[in-house]
């Protein structure tokens, strides 16, 4: 309940004057008629004394004061707040992405946001279940249907500021899977983008003043001779132009800068030629402030491209072989079966052989095994056509379905997990057998037509890049907030990760290693692996994904589209009934007027 | 100034009293007395009893039964008419003026009942009975009548009961012609029935002006009672006229009630009708 302009109350002065009126004797004519018999049977009201008559049961002067008040309520600007009704339930959705943490209302909109979130809830009714969801990168419960407000305003309180941008499909998947559970809940989302959740009806509290933000979505290099030349990609997310400052930093020190001007709502690419290639990290920044610093600087990592060592075992595969011999950076052995200790490589691939001992510095692909002592081997089955799987050698070769003509019917051994199967016999397994991590295809290559298809020189770079240790340590472009899987170098005993604000954190043992997922701060992180002759670094870059990339991805799913009418602003939420007690008090004159035309003393 | 000009005593002229009862007097008139007397109207025949006039004996009687009879006749005596108008404060209202047309009425009453050679006594009353005049026998003596009644003023309450009460009256039956505007606190019924106690053939005349049956009031104003002076504020509207209206009807329905009841003649009138209208009304 609110009321627009309070002022309208000194109308309720009126009030009393009305009362005034009926309570002041009003001045009549004399009439003087034969006897008062008869008229004293059809008239009640009596004379008094006094200049004031008692104030009597008038159904006027009630309908006037009624009529008072409510022309005094419309001018007021009487209004109702929606969200007044007793004991309800809410979903409250506050958005601590990256976007929220813009500067736009003070301190943050995340701060204003949460401080409006609590006011909510605070003027929720006491018996009122709330539930509290933070929306970002992950979609979390932070409390459930709870009746408690300090809990609440506590779980409301320790939300965070994090670096990613919102995942909508999970936030979506959640609030709705929490609707479903109470349908009467409400959902009220406090956030700078209008999400949406199915199609239900969400209360929207707006926190987007201002989008003068400007962002690197992008930075990378290239090593061309002795120079890098790196690309950085600026973002004018703003609906005016901006001219800013760009600086190039190269291990922290300062190596360019530029005077940038980009278009509203525009990105422009900005190159850094010449950069020395003794440097190992660059970072590029926005000098000129705006609404959101922190997505002001990108970093990258130059990694230096070492040889990998790889090591095909086999009595001749010229399709292995050429395929090895495509990838850059690979230095291929070829040797044949017959020796007893393999050392030295990165990589081993025996095709048609099992060492009896496996190699210790490297990881192994074997095609084809005969049977051996490391896993149970059987006979051979037919195996008609088989497609990809999720695994990573399988990356960007989603379509690639291949005939098998035989492949050895294989029993998986409980180190192994099953890649790829047929009628409950495993084509391609892969395991861990002490540290070494073991990759096998049940099936001879020259039984299959996968050589053929265009798509194995890839499979086969996937297998080098995914088995290779150092290739495989840290290769993907990792975002705040995203997991990163490292994968160790086999004579790896512990290992740490140095975050950019300079914590030591660590991720192994156990080995394989943990998932870090210590990843919100955007910077330079270092993978510290430890093994018995001393230790070895790897630098990787966490960055701030491209917001407008991410809204491009999950199209569709703001209230940004028309088609997404059910939001309804929060602030908005107050029903105006200046025209309905306006109607009320025209009604009751009217009924007053036909009263008094028809009235009745008796 | 007379209250009745030679017109009005033409159209009245042929009118005359109609009655039911015989009613008792002292002076011959035209009315059967309960009395048997020595008239030409026989009536009965009863024993001869030792005091009777033995020149009432039937001789034809004897002569066939060989018992003495005496013949009786009925006596044609006057009926004493009392005229009671109402001459309260209330009567003087309206236009035109109640209390005139019920001198009008009083007059022509009169009037023919001396044409029909009955005692006419005038008898106005508020509180009580400001004097008893008459009686007036003869048809000239209705100037007689018109120069009192032309003479009265209204003035005072009405109190019909206490100013009958106050009156001093002789016994033997008659005729009361009541006229009043009804509009009575009380006393009105009591008024009658002791009326009808004393054996008088009751006519009662309604007299009410064109402005209480239907008051030409509206807006709000304050009711001045011309009788006591007391005041009622009201705001008038049809609604309240109309309610006015019902319980006026309701108020007379209740007196015809009850003067039907008692064997009261009862007449309505409006003092805009012309005398002989009311006249017809009365004794029809």
């Amino acid at each position: 309940m609110s009321f627009a302009t309070p002022y309208g109350f000194i109308g309720l002065l009126a009030v009393p004057l009305i009362i005034l009126l009926y309570i002041l004797k009003q001045k009549r004519e004399k009439v003087t008629v034969s006897s008062l018999i008869l008229w004293s049977k059809v008239i009640s009201d009596m004379q008094a004394s006094t200049p004031w008559q008692k104030l009597q049961k008038n159904l006027l002067l009630f309908l006037q004061i009624i009529t008072a008040i409510l022309i005094v309520l419309a001018l007021a600007g009487f209004s109702l707040q929606l969200r007044s009704d007793a004991g309800r339930s809410v979903i409250v959705v506050i958005d601590h992405s990256l976007s929220m943490s813009s500067t736009d209302i003070k301190p943050s909109r995340l701060s204003a946001a949460k401080k409006d979130a609590v006011k909510f809830v605070d003027d929720l009714p006491t018996n009122s279940h709330v539930t509290v969801v933070s929306i970002g990168k992950e979609a979390n419960v932070l409390i459930y249907s709870s009746t408690s407000k300090d809990e609440v305003k506590k779980s409301i309180e320790s939300i965070q500021k994090s670096s990613g941008y919102v995942d909508v499909a999970k936030a979506e998947e959640l609030v709705l899977s929490l609707k479903n559970q109470e349908p009467d809940t409400q959902i009220v989302l406090f956030s700078d983008t209008p999400y949406r959740f199915g199609n239900e009806q969400v209360q929207f509290s707006d926190y987007k003043k201002q989008s003068n933000n400007v962002a690197v979505t992008g930075f990378t290099h290239t090593i061309t001779g002795d120079n890098i030349t790196a690309m950085s990609v600026i973002r004018n997310q703003g609906s005016s132009e901006a001219e800013i400052a760009v600086s190039l930093y190269g291990d922290e020190n300062f190596l360019d800068s530029k005077w940038v001007t980009i278009p509203a709502n525009q990105a422009k690419t900005v190159w850094w030629d010449k950069i020395p290639n003794n440097i190992k990290t660059m970072r590029v920044s926005i000098e000129t402030e705006d609404i959101l610093p922190d997505d002001n600087s990108a970093y990258d990592v130059i990694l230096s491209e070492e040889a990998v060592k790889v090591l095909l075992v086999t009595d001749g595969n010229i399709f292995l072989e050429k395929a090895l011999t495509l990838i850059e950076g690979v230095e291929l052995v070829r040797t044949s079966p017959g020796e007893q200790i393999y050392k030295g490589y990165d990589l081993y691939i025996f095709d048609g052989l099992v060492p009896d001992k496996l190699p210790e510095d490297g990881n192994v692909a074997v095609f084809s095994p005969p049977p051996n002592n490391l896993f149970p081997v059987g006979g051979w089955m037919d195996t008609p056509e088989v497609g990809s799987s999720a695994h990573a050698i399988f990356k960007y070769l989603d379509k690639l379905t291949f005939s098998i003509g035989k492949t050895r019917i294989l029993e998986k051994p409980e180190w192994a997990e099953i890649l790829m199967e047929y009628n409950g016999n495993p084509i391609i397994m892969e395991g861990i057998v002490g540290n070494i991590r073991v990759l096998i295809f049940g099936f001879d290559l020259f039984d299959t037509d996968l050589p053929l298809r265009t798509e194995f020189p890839i499979l086969i770079s996937n297998i080098v890049n995914e088995y290779a240790p150092q290739r495989g340590t840290v290769i993907q472009r990792l975002y705040t907030g995203d997991v990163a899987q490292f994968k160790l170098n086999p004579d790896t005993l512990k290992a740490y990760v140095h975050t950019p604000d300079g914590r030591r954190v660590s991720v192994a043992p156990p080995i394989p290693a943990e998932p870090f997922i210590d990843t919100d701060e955007p910077g330079i992180y270092s993978l510290e692996q430890v093994n018995a002759e001393g230790s070895l670094n790897t630098l990787f870059d966490v960055n701030i994904p491209d917001e407008w990339l991410m809204e491009q991805s999950s199209g569709g799913s703001t209230g940004i589209d028309a088609e997404y009418k059910t939001s309804i602003p929060f602030k908005n939420q107050a029903v105006s009934l200046m025209l309905p007690l306006l109607a009320l008090a025209v009604a009751i004159l009217l009924f007053e007027w036909w009263y008094y035309a028809n009235r009745n003393y008796a | 100034m007379k209250i009745l000009d030679n017109d009005d005593l033409r159209k009245i002229h042929a009118l005359s009293l109609q009655i039911r009862m015989p009613v008792s007097g002292q002076a011959s008139g035209n009315r059967k007395s309960k009395s048997k007397g020595s008239s030409v109207e026989f009536s009965d025949f009863r024993e001869y009893a030792p005091g009777d006039d033995f020149r009432r004996i039937d001789w034809n009687a004897y002569g066939r039964f060989n018992k003495l009879f005496v013949k009786l006749y009925m006596e044609e005596r006057e009926a004493p008419v009392q005229v009671f108008p109402d001459m309260s404060m209330s009567m003087d209202y309206g236009s035109p003026n109640k209390f005139a047309a019920a001198l009008r009425l009083a007059a022509a009453i009169s009037y023919v009942s001396l044409l029909s050679y009955d005692s006419v006594y005038i008898n106005p009353w508020n509180e009580k009975v400001q004097g008893i005049y008459g009686p007036f026998r003869t048809q000239s003596s209705y100037m007689k009548v018109d120069n009192l009644l032309s003479g009265l003023m209204a003035s005072g309450k009405s109190n019909f009961s206490d100013a009958l009460r106050s009156m001093e009256w002789k016994a033997g039956r008659g005729i009361s012609v009541v006229i009043t505007d009804g509009l009575l606190r009380d006393g009105l019924e009591e008024g009658l029935k002791y009326l009808k106690y004393k054996n008088q053939d009751v006519f009662l005349c309604m007299l009410l002006s064109p402005e209480e049956l239907s008051p030409p009031l509206n807006g709000a104003i304050e009711l001045v009672d011309s009788e006591t002076g007391e005041t009622v504020e009201v705001t008038v509207s049809n609604a309240l006229l109309k309610k006015y209206e019902e319980s006026l009807k309701q108020h007379m329905a209740k007196l015809q009630e009850q003067c039907r009841k008692w064997g009261i003649h009862f007449a309505m009138l409006s003092s805009d009708m012309p005398v002989d209208l009311m006249l017809k009304s009365v004794i029809t």
